[in-house]
């Protein structure tokens, strides 16, 4: 289908008179053979489709990971403020040290009760808005944890980044999930904070380093550490048009990723404690071994 | 069939096929529950919906080759700011630029946004 056709449409569409509009898209069909006319009518039904979805109100939320201020939030608000059919709710739960976090059976469940209420709050501001969440890190695994636990809470959209939720965590039996389109985990290929919260805590997994790869999530790979995503740059040209248009632009390394090293393929498996437990093992035996060879020679 | 039909665009556009075989799948069933396809009206969101197309692209590609592989055809609707439609049309070169709004008995001019498209298929 051609790109011209489109083009010429998108440029009716932004005649600012509805009459006038009208007009000129009357006499552009008119001079077109049967196949550009389809095409034409095509590209206007969907033109408006996409249109109205950008107009769509739509309720963003933020949530921050362990250990920080959440500054990117911030940040992310104010670039957003210019959609003004979008509002952003920016949630946290406080500062949440490392002691916490390696100990989330006792201790995540008030940021996950938290994080639940917040968001049923927000959905009784916003009736009938749509809803998505932007979450980062320890935040993932919050968000992961309310909607496993409070199937009424639905989200029209999820953006994970810096995941730590587990790689096989079950979102294909959660019905409350976005669809698949809807539905993205950004990864980052230098981001060695999930693998080690995996190694460190039963709970967690190495997904925003590896990604699910599961028929429910769109994983994107990024050449980004573990808060490289609030760049602006990645934040206009992968976050924008996923918020604004559900259009899930490729990733940096989605084709060319490598596959990952030894130590990372390790720390990565189902049991990574056992991984880390070996290397420990093999390490302090070559430290012994050597020694006592040391000790020979000497 | 009907659905039958979308076979051969199936294979024909195979960058599409998955989305044809929702189509297909979903005439399919209402063909399974004996319903009347002349009465089938889909606007493009229900197709998006239906066929599960992500993007801009892919959804006016979709349009685009159900409407040039005979599938369904596009029909104008000129709805009255009262509610209900006024009068359909074939094609937005037919259009005037005024009509008889016989739900309010005034004359209305038309805008683009007055006018719903949908699609309905195609049966001969």
């Amino acid at each position: 289908m051609s790109e011209k056709i489109s083009q010429k449409v998108h440029a009716i569409l932004t005649i600012p008179n509805n009459i006038e509009q009208l007009q000129a898209y009357g006499e552009y069909v008119r001079g077109l053979n049967e196949a550009d006319r389809f095409a034409a009518e095509a590209a206007m039904d969907a033109l408006k489709i996409e249109r109205d979805r950008v107009n769509a109100r739509q309720v963003v939320v933020l949530l921050h990971g362990m250990n920080t201020a959440g500054v990117w939030q911030e940040s992310v608000r104010s670039e957003l403020a210019e959609f003004k059919n979008i509002s952003v709710e920016v949630v946290g739960y406080g500062w949440y040290d490392v002691f916490r976090f390696l100990l989330p059976v006792p201790f995540s469940w008030l940021p996950i009760s938290q994080f639940r209420d917040d968001l049923r709050d927000i959905r009784s501001r916003y009736p009938g808005v749509r809803m998505m969440v932007i979450a980062h890190s320890f935040g993932t695994y919050i968000t992961s944890k309310v909607l496993k636990g409070n199937l009424d809470i639905r989200l029209d959209a999820l953006l994970l980044c810096g995941s730590i939720v587990k790689i096989r965590f079950p979102w294909q039996k959660l019905p409350n999930r976005p669809e698949k389109a809807n539905f993205v985990n950004d990864v980052g290929t230098r981001d060695a904070w999930p693998i080690l919260a995996g190694v460190f805590s039963f709970a967690y997994g190495p997904s925003g380093a590896m990604g699910f790869k599961c028929p429910s999530v769109t994983d994107r790979y990024f050449n980004y550490a573990h808060s490289d995503f609030f760049n602006v740059e990645h934040v206009r040209n992968f976050w924008f048009p996923f918020i604004l248009r559900r259009e899930i632009v490729e990733g940096a390394m989605d084709r060319q990723r490598k596959a990952p090293g030894l130590l990372k393929s390790l720390f990565s498996t189902k049991l990574p404690h056992v991984s880390a437990a070996l290397i420990l093992i093999f390490w302090l035996l070559g430290a012994r071994l050597s020694a006592i060879a040391h000790s020979l020679l000497h | 069939m009907y659905s039958n039909r979308y076979s051969a665009s199936i294979s024909r556009h195979p960058e599409a096929a998955k989305a044809f075989r929702r189509l297909q799948d979903y005439f399919r069933g209402l063909e399974r529950e004996n319903a009347d396809l002349f009465r089938i009206r889909l606007d493009p969101e229900r197709i998006a919906e239906i066929a599960q197309t992500r993007t801009f692209t892919e959804l006016s590609r979709l349009l685009f080759w159900l409407l040039q592989d005979q599938l369904m055809t596009r029909v104008l609707v000129l709805e009255s700011p009262e509610g209900g439609a006024v009068v359909e049309f074939g094609g937005n070169d037919t259009i005037p630029s005024t009509v008889h709004d016989w739900r309010r008995d005034i004359e209305m001019s038309i805008s683009l946004n007055d006018l719903t498209s949908v699609y309905r298929p195609r049966l001969q």
